[in-house]
C-alpha cells in the first residue's frame, strides 16, 4: 500500500496524472471547471488561503537569516505541490524555480524515495545539483511532505539563494570547469527529521562552506517556512475538506493554463521569433586567473541560435537549434534550467497577472540538442554559472516577444533587460575562508523601453525584489569598505530610449588580506549581451579595476578628494594624485590578487540595451541628461545629433542646428553604408579564406557538427561550396 | 475585465504624448481588446499612406497590402519588398569592426577580436532601422515572421484588407 491518496504510490499517482495529461491534453484531465462555476467567492477564497500562505512564510520567515542575500535582497521563495510535485501556487522571489522544486520532487517519486530511504511526516529533503532539478549550486531547495489523514496530499517546498556553497571560488556563480569543484552537492539529502535539522547535515556545512553560519541560518528559513506551509496546509483542508482540496488545486492548474494561452492569443502575434546570443570566455589570456582549472584556460565562443514560435492554441515552443557541445566550463543549462530562465522572465513580462503553476508551465515547451551545452549528457559537466547562459538567453528571449507586442500595439508592455556584473569576495581570516556574493549588482541600470528610457538603477529582473541590501551589512560580512556609488557619464546604450547609466561601485579593503571576484558581466566585458530594438544600440562593456599599495590612506588624511569613477582613477593616476604599486584592469571574471586595507578595488554595472535610432530621441531628454550629469554636450551632438547651448546657467537646445545637424548625420549614414548584398559578397570572401578569428571559427565548426540545420542555413548564407570546410 | 481607451489616447502613446501617470495606469490595468484595431488606424493617419498597414513591424517599417501583396515599407516611403524576405538584406549596413569605430559610441567598447557591429541603415532616408551585435562571420538572420494569416483568420477572426 503506497503512501499516496487512496493508498496508490507516488508513482502510481504520477503516472496516473501523466497518462491523464497525454491522453485528453487537460491536466489531470480535467476537462470541465467545475469549482470556479458552482462557487467561484468559494475558490478564490481557497485560493487566497493558499497564496497567503507561501507569501506569509517568505515574508516571515526570510528574517531569521543572518545573510542580506536572503533578508534584504530577497532571493527565495516558496510553493506549494501536488502529490505528484506540479507546482500549484508560489510566492514571489525567485521565480526561476518554478519546476525546479517540481524536478526534484519527481526525481524522488521516480528514484522510489517513497521506499527507500522514506518519505514521512517531519522529514526534509534538499538538493542543488542539476541532476536532479537544482540550478546552480548555491541555489538550495528544500522539499516536505504534507500528509493529511495518513495520506501523502502534497508538498512544501521553498528554495534559497545562498551567498557560498564551497566551492572552489566563493562564489554564486564560479568558474567551475566540472561538477568536482562546483562545492557541497545535495541530491535528496534528508536534513531534518521530526522538523529538527539533522547534526550529521549540520556538522558537514560546518566545514564545507566558507559561511557555515549564514548557510545553516538559511537551512533554517527554509525548514521554517516549509513547515509553516505544511501546518498551513492542514488547516485549509480541514476548513475546506480533503475532496475540495484535492479537486481545486488541479483545476487551479489547468484553469491556468487555458489562462496563459489567452493571454498570448491577447498580446502577442503568432509566428517565429529567432535570435543568435554568445558568451566569449576570453581564459587564455587573463592573467589574473591564477587559479583557474587548466581545463578552462582557453577561449570559448559560446554561441545559440534559438526560435520561439508562438503557435496557433497560444502555446511557445523554444527551439535551441545551435549550441556549442559540452565541455569544461560552468556554462551549462538543462531544460529544467531553461526553464528557470524563462520563467524569472515570463512571470515578470507576460504572466504577471496570471496564477504561475504547472498550468503555465505545460503551456511552454522546449527542445534542445542533445550533447550540447543547453543539453549535457555528461553527468560532470558544470552548471555553476548557469545564470550567465539564462540571462543571455531569456534577455534576449524578453526582446523577442517585444517585438509581438509592438506588432500588437502594447508599447507599453515592451521591455529589455539586462545581464549582471557582479563581484564576490574572499576573506582571508585566521579562522580560516570566508566570503560568498556582494548582490551590489541587484542595483543595475535595465534596458529602454518603448515608452521610456531603461531604468538607472533598480533593475534586476533576475533578483525580484530589486534591491542590493544595505550598504552596511554588506561591509560588516565581507570588511570592503564602500566608497563610491556613481553613474559614469557617457556610458550607456543610446537610442530614442536610452539603456539605464552605467553604475559604479568602488571599495577599499578593510581586512589584513581579501580577494575580490570581478565578475565583469555574466557575460564577460567584449561582447554585448544582448542586441537593442528597432536601431538602438547594444549596451556598453562592464570593466573591473584593482589598485594595490596604494596612497589613498594619505590622500584621506590630507582631505585630498579620492577618484569617484574608473575614469577618475585613470586620470588620477595619469596625474600623480593617486599612486599604487600595482594597478590590474579586467574585462571578463576575474581574482584580484590579495587586497590589504586601503587597496582599492571597484566594478562597472552597465546598463542595458537601447530602443530607436539615437536620432530620434526627444531633444529634451538629452537635456535632462545633461543637467544630470550623464550626458556631455559634446556626446549629445555626436551620438544624438542635438545641438546644446549654455545660456543664463541653464542648458537649451538649438532647435534649427539640431535639425541640421540631424539630417547631416542622416547623410553621413548613407555615405559611409554599402548595400547589404556587398557586403555579404565582400564577407563571403573572407570566409572562403578562413580569415576569422580562431576562437570563432573553432565555435562555427563546433555547432555545425550537432546541428545540421544550422550548418545548412550557414552554408546557404554564404553561399559556400559543399565541400568547404572551415 | 473589459478596457478601452478612446483612440486619442493610443495616438498619443504613439506619438510617445501621452502623461505618464496615464502611462502608469495603462501599464497596470488590464489589456484592452481593441488596441490592435486602434493602433492601425492611428498609424493610417500618421502616415497618410492609401495602402492599409496589415502589421507594424518597428518603429520604421510596416507590412502593408499593396495591391494585394504584403510588402514592407519604411516610413519614408521606402519599400523592402515581401514581408516573408528578410528586409536586412535589402538594406544599407555600416560595420564597426575596430576599436576606434567602436570608440564612436561607447567609452566602454567591446572587443574586436570577438564582436561587431552591424548598423543597418534605410536607403530610402538614413535611419538607423537596427543594430545587431555579432562575431564576424556570423550570418544575417530573420528575427520575426509572423504568422499573419493565423493572426487575422484564427486569433482576431478578421479578413487581411
Amino acid at each position: 500500500m503506497g503512501i499516496g491518496y487512496g493508498g496508490k504510490t507516488l508513482k502510481e499517482m504520477l503516472e496516473e496524472s501523466e497518462r491523464l495529461w497525454k491522453e485528453t491534453g487537460h491536466y489531470y484531465g480535467i476537462k470541465e471547471i467545475t469549482l470556479a462555476k458552482e462557487d467561484p467567492v468559494k475558490l478564490e477564497r481557497f485560493y487566497s488561503r493558499l497564496l497567503s500562505l507561501v507569501v506569509g512564510a517568505r515574508e516571515s520567515v526570510r528574517y531569521i537569516a543572518s545573510s542580506p542575500g536572503t533578508k534584504e535582497v530577497g532571493e527565495l521563495v516558496f510553493a506549494i505541490y501536488t502529490p505528484e510535485g506540479d507546482g500549484v501556487v508560489f510566492s514571489t522571489g525567485i521565480m526561476a524555480h518554478v519546476n525546479t522544486l517540481s524536478r526534484f520532487i519527481k526525481w524522488m517519486i521516480e528514484q522510489d524515495y517513497e521506499e527507500d530511504p522514506g518519505i514521512i511526516e517531519g522529514r526534509y529533503f534538499e538538493a542543488n545539483d542539476w541532476w536532479v532539478g537544482g540550478l546552480h549550486p548555491v541555489d538550495v531547495l528544500q522539499v516536505t511532505p504534507i500528509f493529511y489523514n495518513g495520506q501523502l496530499i502534497g508538498w512544501s517546498g521553498g528554495v534559497i539563494h545562498c551567498l557560498e556553497c564551497g566551492a572552489y571560488e566563493p562564489a554564486g556563480c564560479p568558474l567551475s570547469p566540472t561538477r568536482f569543484v562546483e562545492g557541497v552537492h545535495l541530491m535528496g539529502d534528508i536534513v531534518a527529521e521530526n522538523d529538527r535539522l539533522r547534526k550529521d547535515y549540520v556538522e558537514k556545512m560546518k566545514i564545507n562552506v566558507r559561511f557555515p553560519e549564514l548557510f545553516l541560518m538559511d537551512t533554517k528559513v527554509r525548514l521554517s517556512g516549509n513547515y509553516m506551509i505544511r501546518e498551513g496546509v492542514k488547516k485549509v483542508i480541514e476548513e475546506f475538506g480533503l475532496e475540495y482540496y484535492l479537486r481545486a488545486i488541479r483545476e487551479l492548474i489547468e484553469s491556468g493554463r487555458r489562462a496563459f494561452q489567452d493571454k498570448v492569443k491577447a498580446t502577442l502575434i503568432p509566428g517565429k521569433y529567432r535570435t543568435a546570443a554568445f558568451i566569449p570566455l576570453n581564459y587564455s589570456k587573463v592573467e589574473g586567473l591564477r587559479r583557474l582549472h587548466p581545463l578552462a584556460q582557453q577561449d570559448f565562443l559560446l554561441m545559440y541560435e534559438y526560435e520561439i514560435n508562438v503557435k496557433e492554441d497560444g502555446t511557445l515552443h523554444y527551439d535551441f537549434y545551435a549550441a556549442n557541445p559540452q565541455a569544461p566550463h560552468p556554462l551549462h543549462a538543462t531544460p529544467t534550467l531553461l526553464r528557470g530562465g524563462l520563467w524569472i522572465t515570463l512571470t515578470q513580462i507576460l504572466a504577471y497577472d496570471l496564477r504561475v503553476s504547472e498550468g503555465t508551465n505545460r503551456c511552454v515547451s522546449f527542445s534542445a540538442i542533445p550533447g550540447t551545452t543547453l543539453n549535457p549528457t555528461d553527468p560532470h559537466i558544470s552548471t555553476s554559472n548557469v545564470w550567465n547562459v539564462l540571462c543571455t538567453l531569456f534577455g534576449s528571449g524578453v526582446r523577442l516577444l517585444s517585438y509581438g507586442f509592438f506588432s500588437r500595439g502594447f508599447l507599453e508592455e515592451i521591455f529589455q533587460m539586462n545581464a549582471n556584473d557582479m563581484h564576490t569576495i574572499q576573506l582571508f581570516t585566521p579562522k580560516g575562508l570566508a566570503g560568498g556574493d556582494n548582490m551590489e549588482h541587484a542595483g543595475a541600470g535595465s534596458g529602454a523601453r518603448a515608452v521610456e528610457d531603461g531604468l538607472d538603477a533598480g533593475h534586476c529582473l533576475w533578483l525580484p525584489d530589486t534591491t542590493a541590501g544595505n550598504a552596511e551589512r554588506w561591509e560588516e560580512l565581507f570588511n570592503e569598505l564602500y566608497l563610491y556609488r556613481s553613474f559614469l557619464r557617457d556610458v550607456y546604450a543610446p537610442g530614442r530610449f536610452r539603456g539605464g547609466a552605467a553604475r559604479n561601485s568602488q571599495f577599499i579593503a578593510w581586512t589584513d588580506s581579501l580577494q575580490a571576484v570581478l565578475k565583469c558581466g555574466w557575460t564577460p566585458g567584449v561582447f554585448p549581451f544582448d542586441k537593442g530594438m528597432f536601431g538602438g544600440y547594444p549596451p556598453p562593456m562592464p570593466i573591473g579595476y584593482a589598485l594595490r599599495n596604494t596612497n589613498i590612506k594619505e590622500l584621506i588624511e590630507k582631505g585630498i578628494p579620492l577618484p569617484r569613477t574608473v575614469f577618475e582613477v585613470i586620470d588620477a593616476l595619469k596625474n600623480g594624485v593617486l599612486k599604487a604599486e600595482e594597478v590590474y584592469f579586467y574585462k571578463t571574471h576575474d581574482v584580484t590578487p590579495s587586497l590589504t586595507y586601503y587597496d582599492l578595488f571597484g566594478i562597472v554595472h552597465k546598463g542595458g540595451a537601447a530602443y530607436g535610432d539615437p536620432i530620434d530621441r526627444d531633444p529634451k531628454l538629452v537635456v535632462r541628461d545633461v543637467e544630470m550629469g550623464l550626458v556631455s554636450k559634446e556626446y549629445a551632438e555626436k551620438v544624438h545629433g542635438v545641438i546644446l547651448k549654455y545660456e543664463n546657467g541653464k542648458w537649451a537646445v538649438d532647435l534649427e542646428a539640431t535639425a541640421k545637424k540631424r539630417e547631416s548625420i542622416k547623410r553621413e549614414r548613407l555615405a559611409k553604408s554599402i548595400p547589404v548584398k556587398d557586403f555579404v559578397e565582400k564577407e563571403r570572401e573572407r570566409i572562403l579564406e578562413r580569415n576569422l578569428p580562431e576562437a570563432v571559427k573553432r565555435s562555427y565548426r563546433e555547432v555545425m557538427k550537432l546541428s545540421k540545420r544550422w550548418r545548412d542555413e550557414f552554408y546557404t548564407f554564404w553561399n559556400l561550396p559543399e565541400d568547404f570546410e572551415l | 475585465m473589459s478596457v478601452s481607451y478612446p483612440e486619442e489616447v493610443i495616438r498619443k502613446l504613439v506619438k510617445r504624448e501621452l502623461p505618464w501617470d496615464d502611462l502608469k495606469k495603462m501599464m497596470s490595468s488590464f489589456k484592452d481588446a481593441d488596441r490592435f484595431e486602434k493602433y492601425l488606424k492611428v498609424l493610417q493617419e500618421l502616415t497618410g499612406w492609401k495602402e492599409k498597414i496589415v502589421l507594424p513591424l518597428s518603429e520604421h517599417l510596416m507590412i502593408i497590402n499593396k495591391d494585394g501583396n504584403l510588402v514592407i515599407r519604411a516610413l519614408c516611403g521606402y519599400e523592402f519588398g515581401d514581408y516573408k524576405e528578410n528586409w536586412k538584406l535589402k538594406a544599407l549596413i555600416h560595420v564597426r569592426r575596430s576599436d576606434e569605430e567602436f570608440k564612436e559610441i561607447y567609452l566602454l567598447p567591446p572587443d574586436p577580436a570577438w564582436c561587431e557591429i552591424r548598423e543597418f541603415v534605410c536607403p530610402g532616408c538614413g535611419a538607423l532601422l537596427d543594430v545587431d551585435a555579432v562575431p564576424p562571420g556570423y550570418p544575417i538572420i530573420k528575427e520575426f515572421e509572423p504568422d499573419i494569416e493565423t493572426f487575422y483568420m484564427k486569433w482576431l477572426k478578421k479578413t487581411i484588407t
